[in-house]
């Protein structure tokens, strides 16, 4: 059998834990402050929403790279890519 | 309709789904369009939720080890590039195209539910906990059962795929997790262990709902204010149901949940 991987969740966990609680505050904060500051806290939440799965994903990238895992890695890569395409592709047909 | 009915029915359907391990967006998505809602506004809401699920999960899943991460790369590669055309497409299929789909992913979900099996890697004794995670170049692994360590090996990798695409399709349609595809394909086709496949489906449906919401984000189809009200509504439901799934046997919450998605699925057809 291979090698394990040191990709242990470790670095992830705390950071996704403090994302989760600002994700929260950030929706909860939103809901209760009228006007233009609530568009501003909904919007950081959906921000984050949105781009911590994608963070996760350079990450696992990066730390897989650092195993000398070149073959995941490059499958993250086009990963990531799939869904830079897709938005590139919906800005397209918008414009 | 009223931010905290929102609130209220994201914290019901995610407490039951999480409850029963499949997440929120199959119930929420389907009571959102039986309040008039159409699907095209209510699926960027469903997988607002299930972004929501899929962050505040992993924590635990990561600390138990579970998340086989080379194999979440993997799988979602098919099932983001479904995402992403599914989402392109949602917006020029007709409301009642999209509502029999959802009726039948209800349904797909209801019997899927209803099949999960037990245990089917054995456990090697004469492995340690230091053998407990997944394998660099490789898609296989081990994780820990009780006390002892129990290996895994990846097979029918490219019928796999063929599963992720259609889960990605169905999430950027339809606006579900997709979980109810992957988390049976991974266990049953590609004899993933059920724990493995459930958390690394955890892990992945967060970037194929990160997907979909970009492409959603880009044509201005997400409502902000709902949005940040399914957000709060998830996550309250979430932690809840999380907390009393260990309080009840999964087989009655399966087949509770089964029985809700059949009746669903039968509502949204008739109405």
């Amino acid at each position: 059998m291979n090698r394990v991987s040191n990709l242990t969740g470790r670095y992830q966990r705390p950071w996704l834990r403090a994302v989760t609680i600002s994700i929260g505050t950030l929706s909860a904060a939103g809901l209760v402050v009228p006007g233009r500051t609530s568009d501003i806290l909904l919007g950081s939440a959906m921000i984050l929403l949105i781009t911590t799965p994608l963070l996760r994903v350079v990450w696992v990238i990066y730390r897989v790279a650092r195993e000398g895992d070149r073959r995941f890695s490059m499958v993250g890569v086009v990963l990531l890519s799939a869904v830079a395409l897709g938005v590139l592709v919906s800005l397209l047909l918008r414009g | 309709m009223n931010p905290l009915l929102f609130v209220l029915a994201a914290a019901i359907t995610c407490g039951v789904g999480a409850l029963a391990g499949v997440g929120g967006a199959i119930l929420l998505v389907p009571v959102l369009v039986l309040t008039g809602m159409p699907v095209a506004e209510a699926a960027p809401l469903g997988l607002v939720s299930v972004a929501a699920l899929s962050i505040a999960a992993a924590p635990t899943h990561l600390r138990y080890r579970v998340v086989n991460h080379r194999l979440g790369l993997t799988t979602e590669v098919a099932a983001t590039s479904g995402a992403v055309v599914g989402a392109l497409v949602a917006g020029l299929i007709p409301n009642q195209a999209l509502v029999y789909l959802l009726a039948g992913t209800s349904l797909a979900a209801a019997v899927a539910g209803g099949r999960r099996r037990g245990l089917r890697n054995k456990p090697d004794p004469s492995l340690d906990a230091s053998a407990v995670g997944e394998r660099i170049g490789s898609l296989s692994g081990a994780y820990p059962l009780g006390n002892e360590i129990v290996p895994y090996r990846v097979e029918r990798l490219a019928a796999g795929l063929g599963f992720m695409t259609l889960a990605g399709l169905v999430a950027g349609t339809a606006g579900v997790s997709g979980g109810f595809i992957k988390t049976p394909a991974k266990s049953e086709l590609m004899r993933v262990p059920t724990k493995v496949a459930a958390a690394t489906t955890t892990f992945t449906i967060g970037i194929t709902a990160s997907a979909a919401l970009s492409v959603f984000a880009v044509q201005g189809r997400i409502d902000i204010d709902a949005a940040g009200a399914i957000i709060v509504g998830s996550l309250l439901g979430s932690v809840l149901g999380a907390r009393f799934q260990a309080r009840i046997a999964p087989t009655v919450v399966r087949a509770g949940l089964s029985a809700l998605l059949i009746l669903v699925a039968i509502v949204l057809v008739v109405a």
